[in-house]
């Protein structure tokens, strides 16, 4: 009879635990941290979003998430505009690039690296200061190009000759001519491993895509040279 | 004696079903109702949205080439916490691919089927990234997407 009260009692003790533990469980995280978010508040977090208010030196973005973050923009800040401005740039020069105002940034897409984050009511209104503010004005032409060709002209640079250039004739018979400098890196197509030697292997007649920055028309960089195996059938014959 | 035990067992036995019944009740409370609130570093990568430009062209050249390029990561807008990625994706057999970032440009590595992927290193904070495309016949395709790098 004694061990029957036994069992039962510890019955009893452990229905209850368990109850208590599932109680414990079915909360879920502490209403006042909610995944990372409080933990990280007051790091740096990044936001991109499109800008939807301007008021003094505060910009306002709307993110893909629906958040409503405001940034300060200051002096300490450090600013790009893609194609406008190359470099990360001052206060002065971003103000500048913008034409005066920073209301031209009305709509833009801005990517931000933020300090001092903090989440304000409602939910998903965040305050910070701006670390770095990147303005994506998407270009019209890309900031890099391609050019594909028979090379009809191959001056390395060697010896004194720190600069040397190429000159490769397009499917529509026009001609480009890129310098080329040291750093200028050849590779075979595909995924052959290790760059080629430009001199045994880069000649007249090779066929070859030239990747370079800027504006290709104005004889700008080859930046690399990679080397197809073959030409299309159908290219026109030099 | 026995009475009493048999009564007890019954009440110990009815103890235990409500309990257990009071714990199955919570959890389904748990599972319907959401507890993660929005956070400034999950979603910047979970939702982002993949940048994919698909865009068939015709060559001016006299053979008709359909190039085409995809970019599967990173994702525009992505947030990362390492300073070097790989951007990778998809363009037509052949074609080479470059990738623009912070002003350096690298070839990628792209295999028969065109698959691409080649290493990059970020700055902290915004980066913006370009990946073009172009084929022998002279067609080009691009895509750009900027991603966020916070150590």
């Amino acid at each position: 009879m004694k061990i029957l009260r036994g069992v039962l009692i510890l019955t009893l003790v452990a229905a209850l635990t368990l109850c208590s533990m599932g109680t414990v469980f079915a909360k879920g995280p502490p209403a006042d941290n909610p995944g990372k978010g409080p933990k990280n508040m007051g790091e740096r977090q990044g936001f991109s979003g499109n800008v939807t208010a301007v008021i003094a030196g505060n910009v306002t973005l709307i993110t893909e998430q629906g958040w409503n973050v405001t940034v300060t923009l200051n002096n300490d800040a450090r600013y790009k505009i893609v194609k406008a401005m190359n470099k990360w740039g001052s206060y002065d020069d971003f103000i500048d690039a913008l034409g005066g105002s920073l209301t031209a940034l009305m709509g833009e897409k801005v990517v931000v690296l933020a300090g001092n984050v903090t989440e304000t009511a409602p939910p998903g209104t965040f305050t910070g200061v701006a670390i770095k503010f990147m303005v994506l004005k998407i270009p019209a032409t890309p900031l890099h190009a391609h050019r594909t060709g028979l090379v009809s002209v191959f001056n390395p640079p060697g010896g004194s000759i720190a600069t040397g250039n190429i000159t490769i004739v397009d499917v529509h018979g026009v001609s480009h001519l890129f310098t080329v400098g040291n750093e200028t890196i050849y590779r075979p197509a595909g995924t052959e491993a290790g760059n080629i030697t430009a001199d045994a292997t880069l000649q007249t007649s090779s066929f070859v895509t030239v990747v370079t920055k800027g504006d290709p028309k104005l004889n700008s960089e080859a930046k690399a040279i990679v080397l197809h195996a073959n030409r299309p059938a159908d290219w026109p014959k030099p | 004696m026995r009475k009493t035990a048999i009564l007890l067992i019954m009440l110990g036995v009815l103890v235990l079903s409500m309990a257990s019944a009071g714990c199955n009740e919570k959890e389904e409370v748990t599972a319907t109702t959401p507890t993660i609130a929005p956070t400034a570093t999950q979603p910047a990568i979970s939702t982002a949205t993949p940048k994919q430009t698909i865009t068939p062209s015709i060559s001016p050249a006299s053979t008709a080439i359909t190039l085409f390029l995809t970019v599967t990561q990173p994702l525009d807008g992505a947030q990362v916490n390492t300073n070097s990625i790989l951007v990778a994706g998809a363009t037509s057999p052949g074609a080479v691919v470059s990738v623009l970032v912070n002003d350096e440009v690298m070839v990628a590595d792209v295999d028969q089927n065109g698959n691409f992927s080649v290493a990059v290193s970020l700055e902290e904070g915004p980066n913006f990234i370009e990946v073009i495309a172009s084929d022998q016949h002279g067609n080009e395709k691009s895509t750009v997407l900027a991603v966020l790098y916070v150590s």
